[in-house]
């Protein structure tokens, strides 16, 4: 079998950045640990202020979750009601929702919403607010799919009330559930909403323990409980997804379109209330004075930090297409990302010291690519899983056809996989650079010398009340998430296309 | 096919991503290695970092000034609200310990983390020249650190909301159940707020300060992410008491938040005034630039930039106090040697009272 050159270099490329931003911090961490083990520990590990975070990160992420739900509801109906089209132009708005960071939210509805509001129920209004669009797309999309059980009970003449709820619901009730314990996952181990509102919940708690001790055990411990939860939650979501009825019958889609055409603009209504009225809040109170400051006070700051994301989506995007041969060491990759994934972005900040604060490694340590290790850890899973879904989908007749007609798969990969799935992969990767320029946890942990990415400035600005500046520098995050969307919009316009 | 497809995806493209990414991961060209020496520097552009927990938007001028006069490169690594100084000292710490050193100069918001480097053998003694107007009490006798620019620690309110009249006159009174449940103070295990509570057990003892803490804390006292967290508690209605330093109220009156503050008696008839500190890092391979750094940050200059600021840090220097016409309230008396000892038992004390 002939290998092109180019075809080594990305396989070692993806797998050298897999391994350098992912296995050996884990291994560093490991190691620290079983060296540190006997070390006295300077912070309890688990006590009642532990448990009670618990607790309180439990309650706060489920009732989260439960408003989410409800919220989502019109969402439901309208995406499973819709034709194709509309379809891509309502994904596209969601997605503008979703990809902004919540922070952005919270100053945003701090503007719109009386601050006086209890924090706890403004975490979870900016949640649910933030989120809905997750389960409306999820089980809109299974309803869309299963309006041909509709479809027929309607033509026997039964009520749609009873249609619904003896038909379609139990149908819908892994996919309620998937969205369910997803949200659950994002709620629960999310630091910026909680820590803007003034709340400590456990990802707070583990930062400051990460920061004050000296011995990594303190952070671990106390995290191991979360991890338990969230490893849970996710083996449930792929209980669900599999439990998830198959795809079939989309033909029937023009007939209700007709029926619920009203229903379309309640999503799009509750777009423009929970996008664009928090954005516009903190639009019109943006002067041009505030963006001169900005621009000029972070001249470097914000390309650098936008830089660094766009790495660290880039490398993402190599890993993912670095393993398109070799399925087996995808899914070995993709467990080890999910893992890495759902580790608390304290602990995940912890390992990448534990690995680069050396002699011989300081010119990563001291660097940006230090910060590109750190995205990549927290983020690889969404290339990773974006590349086994296309795999599953990739006409395999075609790979086949073109490697009967000579061509090696490298060349397989170039002019047969790139064509069909690059604009999915690199909305996938858009996605990681939207995500990490909004990264805070492990940002605030690593910032090399001479960089301070621009989710931690946020942060700082909102300290020091400094709202002119927090604005415009908000106001740029959620353009990086713009644009990832339109790239989302146009990959996803190409595959309707193809 | 095969053709066809080759033009719609030009492979430079997948090129162009992998040499990003490496490009990325390769050191620039401002690695560590470039100015290795001290000689190094007199011949090219010297070189000097900087960690510092000294609020983002102060520090960034005062180096910004610093590195248009002088010409050397400053790198700046900045501490997050919550783990304010303390997040730094155990970064020093840990980087010394794997001797992969990257600081050359501290720069801290706050005295007793730069008092335990210094105790545990990580600063370099410095004698800079331009802290020779600065009182003895500010200086290390070995001239490992030198304190300036400082901040007051003080009892944040909304006066609108608030009894003036019924306002506590002493740190002591916050315990009171009628007080401590209104109450909010910052972790104390970060920033002013450690040497804070350490200042309460230097001076009153371990079992009274002990007792203290135990009082907060059975009165249902809110622990808040830092001193700026705490303020924003008050802002926001949560608590009508916030301890927290005088410029954290400072900058919140500047965004037009209804938020006054008071200093308190620490018990002995005055306030507690906790100084910035400048310290050079043992060991520094920018020696040089790192010793530039320290002259200029321990400067008048600076104490009167950061006088002048929304932080309105008070100057250390007599003369510049009366200058600025920035009189310092009167002060507690035990001495920050004594509280920077009492800092094991206090931190121990915070964990197991407030923490666990």
């Amino acid at each position: 079998m002939r290998r092109s050159p180019l075809y080594a270099l990305l396989v070692a490329a993806g797998t050298l950045a897999f391994v350098a931003a992912v296995v050996w911090p884990a291994s560093a961490l490991v190691w620290q640990i079983a060296t540190g083990w006997h070390e006295v520990s300077e912070v309890p590990w688990f006590g009642p202020r532990l448990y009670g975070l618990l607790w309180r990160g439990t309650w706060l992420s489920v009732s989260a979750v439960i408003a989410c739900l409800a919220f989502s509801i019109p969402g439901v109906f309208a995406i499973g009601g819709m034709g194709p089209r509309a379809a891509r132009s309502v994904t596209a708005m969601l997605a503008a929702l979703l990809f902004c960071p919540p922070i952005v939210y919270v100053f945003g509805w701090d503007r719109v919403v009386p601050a006086m509001i209890e924090p706890h129920w403004r975490c979870i209004f900016i949640w649910a607010t933030w989120a809905w669009p997750i389960p409306a797309l999820i089980v809109g999309c299974a309803l869309a799919r299963q309006r041909h059980a509709f479809y027929e009970a309607a033509r026997l003449d039964a009520p749609r009330t009873r249609v619904f709820l003896h038909v379609a619901l139990p149908n819908l009730r892994a996919h309620l559930a998937l969205s369910a314990v997803l949200l659950f996952v994002l709620f629960f181990n999310d630091y910026g909403v909680p820590a803007t509102c003034g709340l400590t919940v456990l990802p707070t708690d583990l930062l400051g323990r990460a920061t004050s001790s000296t011995n990594a055990l303190d952070t671990i411990m106390p995290a191991l409980p979360a991890i338990g939860v969230t490893m849970v939650a996710l083996a449930l979501v792929y209980y669900f997804w599999k439990r998830a009825p198959a795809t079939e019958g989309s033909t029937v889609r023009a007939s209700g379109r007709e029926r619920f055409r009203w229903i379309f603009l309640i999503p799009v209504a509750m777009f423009l209330v929970t996008w664009a009225a928090p954005v516009a809040a903190l639009s019109v109170k943006l002067t041009a004075h505030d963006v001169q400051n900005a621009l000029e006070t972070y001249s470097f700051e914000i390309p650098a930090s936008i830089g660094v994301a766009v790495c660290a989506g880039a490398a993402v995007f190599v890993i993912a297409l670095s393993t398109w041969q070799t399925p087996r060491l995808r899914k070995v990759m993709l467990i080890g990302a999910v893992i890495w994934g759902i580790v608390p972005g304290a602990v995940v900040g912890q390992s990448l010291i534990a690995a680069y604060d050396r002699t011989l490694l300081m010119p990563v340590y001291d660097h940006g690519a230090i910060l590109v290790l750190a995205y990549v850890a927290r983020f690889a899973w969404v290339g990773l899983a974006a590349a086994a879904a296309l795999h599953d989908r990739t006409d395999k007749t075609l790979v086949e056809l073109a490697a009967v007609e000579g061509a090696t798969p490298a060349q397989r990969l170039w002019h047969v996989v790139l064509p069909v799935h690059g604009p999915m992969l690199a909305a996938a990767s858009a996605l990681v650079t939207a995500l990490a320029v909004a990264e805070l946890p492990v940002s605030t942990m690593i910032r090399p010398p001479g960089l301070n990415p621009i989710s931690a400035i946020i942060i700082e600005k909102f300290h020091r009340f400094e709202y002119g500046l927090l604005i415009a520098l908000c106001l740029v995050v959620v353009g990086v998430a713009v644009l990832a969307v339109l790239l989302l919009s146009w990959s996803a316009h190409r595959l309707a296309d193809d | 096919m095969i053709h066809r497809l080759t033009r719609s995806v030009p492979s430079q493209c997948l090129f162009a991503l992998v040499v990003a990414l490496l490009v990325a991961a390769t050191p620039g060209c401002h690695s560590k290695s470039e100015s290795e020496s001290d000689s190094t520097e007199a011949n090219g552009t010297p070189k000097v970092t900087v960690y510092t927990s000294v609020d983002e938007d102060f520090a960034k001028k005062v180096l910004d000034t610093f590195q248009s006069d002088s010409g050397v490169q400053t790198e700046v690594v900045f501490d997050n609200e919550a783990g304010k100084t303390t997040g730094l000292v155990k970064r020093i710490r840990a980087e010394a310990q794997s001797g992969g050193k990257t600081a050359d100069v501290f720069w801290s918001s706050e005295l007793f983390g730069t008092m335990e480097l210094a105790k545990d053998g990580l600063l370099e003694p410095y004698d800079s020249p331009l802290a020779a107007d600065i009182p003895a009490r500010f200086r290390d006798p070995q001239r490992r650190w030198t304190a300036v620019a400082a901040r007051g620690r003080v009892l944040a309110f909304d006066p609108t909301k608030v009894d003036l009249t019924k306002l506590p006159t002493k740190w002591e009174q916050l315990a009171q159940p009628e007080y401590a449940k209104d109450t909010t103070f910052a972790n104390p295990l970060f920033g002013t707020t450690r040497g804070h509570v350490a200042a309460m057990f230097a001076l009153w003892g371990k079992d009274k300060a002990r007792k203290y803490l135990t009082d907060l804390r059975d009165g249902g006292m809110l622990l808040s992410d830092g001193n700026s967290a705490a303020v924003r508690a008050v802002v926001g209605g949560r608590a009508k008491y916030a301890a927290t330093d005088t410029d954290d109220v400072w900058v919140a009156q500047q965004a037009k938040e209804s938020v006054g503050f008071r200093f308190l008696d620490m018990g002995d008839g005055g306030a507690l005034m906790i100084p910035c500190s400048v310290a050079m890092i043992k060991g520094t391979k920018h020696g040089y630039a790192a010793r530039k750094l320290v002259d200029f940050l321990v400067s008048a200059r600076v104490e009167s930039m950061l006088a002048k600021s929304r932080s309105h840090n008070a100057p250390v220097r007599p003369k510049l106090q009366a200058t600025l016409e920035m009189k310092w309230p009167p002060e507690t008396k035990v001495s920050y040697q004594d509280i920077a000892n009492a800092l094991p038992e206090s931190d121990k004390a915070v964990r197991e009272i407030l923490i666990k």
